[in-house]
């Protein structure tokens, strides 16, 4: 026995390094398909992002704010009776005073919803002139995310409804 | 020729850690995304169940409190949310739980003539009698059962004077309907003569008494009874087209009167006003009345407490309070009188806590009924609860509701809160303290019931 001859030497050289290329060329493409799939199911959960819907329960009434209707110091009241809660940026509501309709959003809603939010227990109020019988229809629509909507709260109201059965 | 390498096993090992990875993509997305979303809905769709279940609760107490039965009622209650199986994390298990609570619904008053205590009437037993001077007017009259008049002292009147009571009817339009005289002159020497004279709508008299003479220089008392069919002033009363209003005008003399009528309240409603009964000085009622409440510890919808005391029943969040189902507590006016109604189940039974159950139910039996109609010149309602400032924002919005006012110098009513507790006083439309006039009219229907929860 005694060295390999030198031509032997190198093949088995030869076919060392090839195994290591081998080796580096998988380990090269498990990581870009982990490195694809990961970047993938970023994009995917980005991108999926379903629609949820709002809990939230809202009751609308009118006040005539004294004894007398038609005075200019009625009052419309929207109650936040449970749930999430509202912001400027989600909610509308959409009052229909007979013939006219007032779209409020953002910082025309005021009121409870100074402080950024609008929770249980609070009343939004809005001193309109209500003359009796005079119908009110109250909406209150959320925007969910994507711009779906949503109509937490659909009402007709009657102004001093107690005492105009016939018209209503 | 060198031998290749064989990578089959490479292109295997690729396709299995890509369908992981998908595998894991899917399921993350779901966790991170959908889970949430459809935890809340659950969690939110199981609280609005439980304030259903609490609402039934309290429908059953409104029939126990209102009929005489003994029947026991059973109220289900569920525990649990549905939950999204192996997505969801563990949470804080919900709890159902009773606090009886002893004097806990009061209801005083410094006077009270009780019409009816419980199902016997005592508007017979002594009439409410009130001086003209003080309350001149009746109105929003649909209907007069008992209207009877008392002149304290008649005496005898100077030559050329006349004294007189005298009760005009105007109708629902404004219109003369009608009218009442009595009248006392002077007769020829030491007498004098007392004349009853009834006019109808148009001012025919139909009923000219002949004059009855009395000798002497006074008389005490002197008693009318204006239905008296003699007079025919009930006819007329009758013809008035209602709901009319009564003037009573004196001159020259001091008479009280009492009356019991049909009222017609603002909201088209009719009420007995007026009876009399049994007069009671510093009443007080008081009763047990405990709390059945449900803790909703949800993790992703917000947490929610539902309380049913009182016949109402309360939300409490993080973020606030309000009540979902109003009590029985209604005021009516008419008038210069006030009318409050309110209707109470009060729960009692022992202390109980119900967790990790999936069901709870809730056994409920009426053991006594009461029932209170009387008349005051003020009250106070006094009852212990966790949420005083929702009862108070209730009182007050029921009460401003008929024109009555709780702040200024000449309020109607007052109220106080303190930690577990709230209290309402109602002094009427005369707000003096020392006010005899009894302005207000309370109904006050309660039911003791005996409450146990079980699984």
């Amino acid at each position: 026995m005694g060295t390999p001859p030198a031509r032997l030497q190198r093949r088995r050289n030869a076919a060392s390094e090839d195994a290591v290329a081998e080796v580096v060329g998988s380990i090269l493409l498990v990581s870009i398909v982990v490195v694809l799939s990961a970047a993938l199911s970023l994009v995917v959960m980005q991108s999926m992002n379903p629609v949820g819907r709002l809990y939230v329960d809202v009751g609308a009434r009118l006040d005539p704010g004294d004894a007398t209707w038609g005075n200019g110091n009625e009052r419309i009241i929207i109650d936040h009776r449970g749930g999430q809660a509202l912001t400027p940026t989600m909610a509308r509501f959409v009052l229909t005073l007979g013939d006219e309709t007032q779209d409020l959003r953002g910082d025309q809603l005021g009121s409870a919803f100074d402080d950024g939010r609008f929770n249980i227990g609070e009343s939004w109020i809005r001193v309109e002139r209500l003359a009796s019988c005079t119908p009110v229809h109250v909406q209150v629509i959320v925007t969910l995310n994507h711009g779906a909507t949503q109509l937490l709260h659909n009402q007709v109201l009657t102004a001093d409804a107690a005492n105009c059965e016939e018209e209503t | 020729m060198p031998r290749r390498p064989r990578d089959d096993a490479v292109a295997t090992t690729l396709g299995a850690i890509l369908l992981l990875a998908i595998v894991l993509m899917a399921l993350i997305t779901v966790r991170t995304t959908y889970v949430p979303l459809w935890e809340t809905a659950s969690e939110a769709e199981h609280m609005r169940k439980v304030e259903g279940q609490l609402g039934s609760l309290r429908a059953d107490l409104d029939r126990l409190t209102a009929n005489r039965s003994a029947q026991i009622l059973a109220a289900p209650f569920t525990l649990h949310a549905e939950r999204t199986g192996v997505f969801d994390v563990p949470k804080a298990l919900d709890e159902l739980r009773f606090r009886p609570r002893s004097h806990a619904y009061n209801f005083s008053a410094p006077e009270i003539i009780i019409q009816q205590r419980n199902t016997s009437s005592l508007q017979n037993l002594v009439e409410t009698w009130q001086p003209v001077s003080s309350a001149p007017n009746v109105q929003s009259v649909e209907r007069v059962s008992n209207f009877r008049m008392r002149i304290e002292e008649i005496r005898k009147p100077g030559p050329n004077e006349i004294l007189r009571e005298t009760v005009r009817i105007i109708d629902a339009d404004g219109d003369f309907a009608g009218s009442f005289i009595l009248e006392v002159r002077k007769a020829s020497g030491p007498d004098f003569h007392v004349q009853h004279t009834t006019r109808d709508a148009d001012g025919n008299v139909l009923y000219d008494h002949p004059e009855t003479v009395f000798q002497g220089e006074t008389i005490r008392p002197y008693w009318v009874n204006l239905l008296s069919t003699s007079f025919r002033f009930d006819t007329v009363l009758s013809a008035a087209e209602p709901p009319f209003r009564l003037e009573l005008v004196q001159q020259g003399l001091r008479a009280d009167y009492t009356i019991t009528y049909e009222a017609r309240t603002e909201d088209g409603d009719t009420l007995v006003v007026g009876a009399g009964g049994q007069l009671i000085e510093d009443f007080h009622w008081s009763f047990a009345s405990g709390a059945l409440t449900y803790v909703g510890r949800n993790g992703h919808y917000t947490a929610q407490t539902f309380t049913l005391e009182h016949g109402a029943v309360l939300l409490d969040q993080p973020d606030g309070r309000a009540i979902r189902i109003d009590p029985h507590f209604h005021v009516h006016r008419v008038a210069d009188l006030v009318l409050v109604e309110t209707t109470v189940p009060t729960l009692t039974g022992a202390r109980a806590d119900l967790v990790g159950e999936a069901q709870a139910v809730a056994y409920a039996r009426a053991t006594t009924r009461a029932t209170l109609i009387g008349t005051a010149p003020e009250f106070t309602l006094s009852i212990a609860t966790e949420y005083p400032q929702l009862w108070a924002q209730l009182w007050t919005q029921r009460l401003e509701t008929v024109g009555l006012v709780g702040d200024g110098t000449d309020p109607n009513f007052a109220i106080t809160t303190s930690p577990g507790r709230a209290t309402l006083q109602i002094l009427g439309i005369h707000t003096d303290p020392d006010s005899p006039v009894h302005d207000l009219q309370v109904t006050l229907r309660q039911a003791t019931v005996g409450l146990r929860l079980g699984p």
